[in-house]
């Protein structure tokens, strides 16, 4: 970050004697001393700034590649992933009754709101859905046992 | 004076709601504030604050035509004022074909005045325009421009003139915070057009609650090569509502607007928004960034009180603390 003067830029009117930036550059200073109200900043050469030289072109092929990929690692799924397959290998087909498949748009909508969002992806709601079924199986068990599980 | 470019990599309606926000806090500490909207993608600040009705009239005249000096009308009438106080000058169609109008302008220009093309200075038009010719820095307190995403003309010229940048991050899932794409475009056109540009602050934005989100926040907390005042959480639905308020988030919590389901179709309203401490939180986290711009970075001269007036609800008054007198300059 070398490029950067860490503040405001040398944009200078000069206008009220406010000079901004005196704890960070000095030569801020001396240029609204010069006091000007609309000149600009300095006389400028602007040669070989066409457009096939635009600055800010070009990358560095390797920047991307840079960062370590055990660094990922360390952050959470929604964090790492870039979209909602990543990682996400195994399918999972689920028979269910219309009276459950019907809930389950209720239980998006809900679920955003609890997350301050305007939608959550079905495939995250149903995986996070089962993710709280295996933390809570006192609770699925309950559920079963209302409709009748333990009769049989 | 105060001018910033808010600046993003990744673009978006992202830096735009950011632009909305910082706008309206300064207005709101006394600043008289305009925006330069020069973004011609749907979804910019335009539609946001419902303004700019002749954008896709390519007769109408528009900032394109008084930027390349063949305006068709005066350029105050390019001037609107938004219903929270800022002032605005909307985007229009032809800000998209800025580059070849400006060639073209070029060619006659150069072939007139039997100069080389290399020698026109294509990257000082706004800065001409803004403080030479119309003298802004006399009517408003506070210039920011909403940029085109891309990499040309229109973005070099935004930052010529304003020589300031607000950045505005959002932690991917990748490991450092890359500012590398626009730390090369500065230096290029600090080293070609012999000017220096400045960082105000970078603002990592849409952070969640994860403990890996709260890694990168100290790895911004850490570093000293930039200030980065705050760190706005995730409040997607809050910003997502700015878009219905047709106004800022501050509108948005005010006039408690919601967008929800009724009879199976999307409605917003205001007047239907649970008043949320987070989203306070995050209000109070804008007007601190603001108010960072303002008086860190410029050195300006602003309230520190933010009132707001929640329908339904107590006014609240929230009120910053002078970082001057609580702490060491960084």
């Amino acid at each position: 970050m070398n490029n950067f003067k860490s503040g405001s830029g040398n944009l200078d009117f000069g206008a009220e004697g406010d000079e901004k930036d005196t704890q960070e550059s000095e030569e801020v200073v001396e240029e609204s001393e010069s006091r000007t109200t609309e000149s600009p900043p300095e006389q400028v050469q602007s040669s070989g700034t066409t457009s096939s030289q635009n600055p800010g072109t070009a990358g560095d092929p390797d920047r991307e590649t840079n960062q370590g990929s055990n660094e990922a690692a360390e952050y959470p799924y929604f964090v790492r992933r870039n979209n909602v397959g990543d990682e996400r290998d195994t399918r999972l087909e689920i028979h269910v009754r219309d009276s459950v498949a019907e809930q389950e748009g209720r239980f998006r909508s809900r679920l955003a709101d609890e997350l301050d969002v305007s939608e959550v992806s079905k495939t995250d709601a149903r995986e996070f859905a089962l993710l709280a079924a295996y933390e809570y199986p006192e609770k699925v068990a309950e559920l079963m046992e209302d409709e009748g599980f333990s009769v049989i | 004076m105060i001018t910033a470019v808010v600046y993003s990599e990744s673009g978006g309606t992202f830096k735009t709601t950011m632009t909305a926000n910082l706008a309206v806090a300064l207005e709101r500490m006394g600043a008289r504030t305009l925006v330069i909207d020069l973004d011609p993608q749907e979804g910019n600040l335009t539609s946001l604050f419902d303004v700019g009705t002749s954008r896709s009239d390519p007769d109408a005249d528009n900032l394109v035509k008084h930027i390349l000096d063949m305006p068709d009308g005066e350029f105050d009438d390019l001037i609107e004022t938004t219903n929270e106080g800022v002032d605005i000058i909307p985007s229009h169609d032809m800000l998209g074909d800025f580059t070849s109008n400006l060639e073209q302008k070029i060619s006659y220009e150069t072939g007139m005045k039997n100069m080389n093309r290399d020698e026109y200075p294509r990257f000082e038009l706004l800065y001409d325009l803004l403080w030479n010719e119309h003298e802004l820095n006399q009517r408003y307190d506070a210039i920011l421009v909403d940029p085109n995403a891309r990499a040309e003309d229109l973005l070099y010229n935004a930052i010529y003139a304003l020589r300031t940048l607000i950045a505005p991050v959002k932690p991917a899932g990748k490991g450092n915070l890359s500012l590398d794409g626009l730390e090369e475009l500065v230096g290029n056109m600090e080293t070609q057009l012999d000017i220096e540009i400045g960082l105000s602050c970078v603002v990592p934005s849409g952070v969640g609650q994860t403990n890996a989100h709260q890694q990168y926040q100290q790895q911004f907390d850490d570093t000293d090569a930039f200030s980065t005042p705050v760190t706005i959480g995730n409040r997607e639905s809050l910003m997502d509502a700015m878009w219905e308020a047709r106004g800022s988030a501050f509108k948005v919590v005010e006039e408690r607007w919601k967008t929800f389901k009724r009879d199976g179709e999307m409605v917003s309203e205001p007047g239907q928004r649970r008043l949320r401490d987070r989203e306070i939180e995050t209000l109070e986290k804008l007007f601190e960034l603001a108010h960072f711009v303002a008086t860190e970075t410029f050195d300006a001269d602003v309230d520190s009180v933010l009132e707001l007036e929640v329908q339904d609800h107590d006014n609240r008054r929230i009120e910053l603390m002078d970082k001057e007198q609580t702490e060491a300059t960084p």
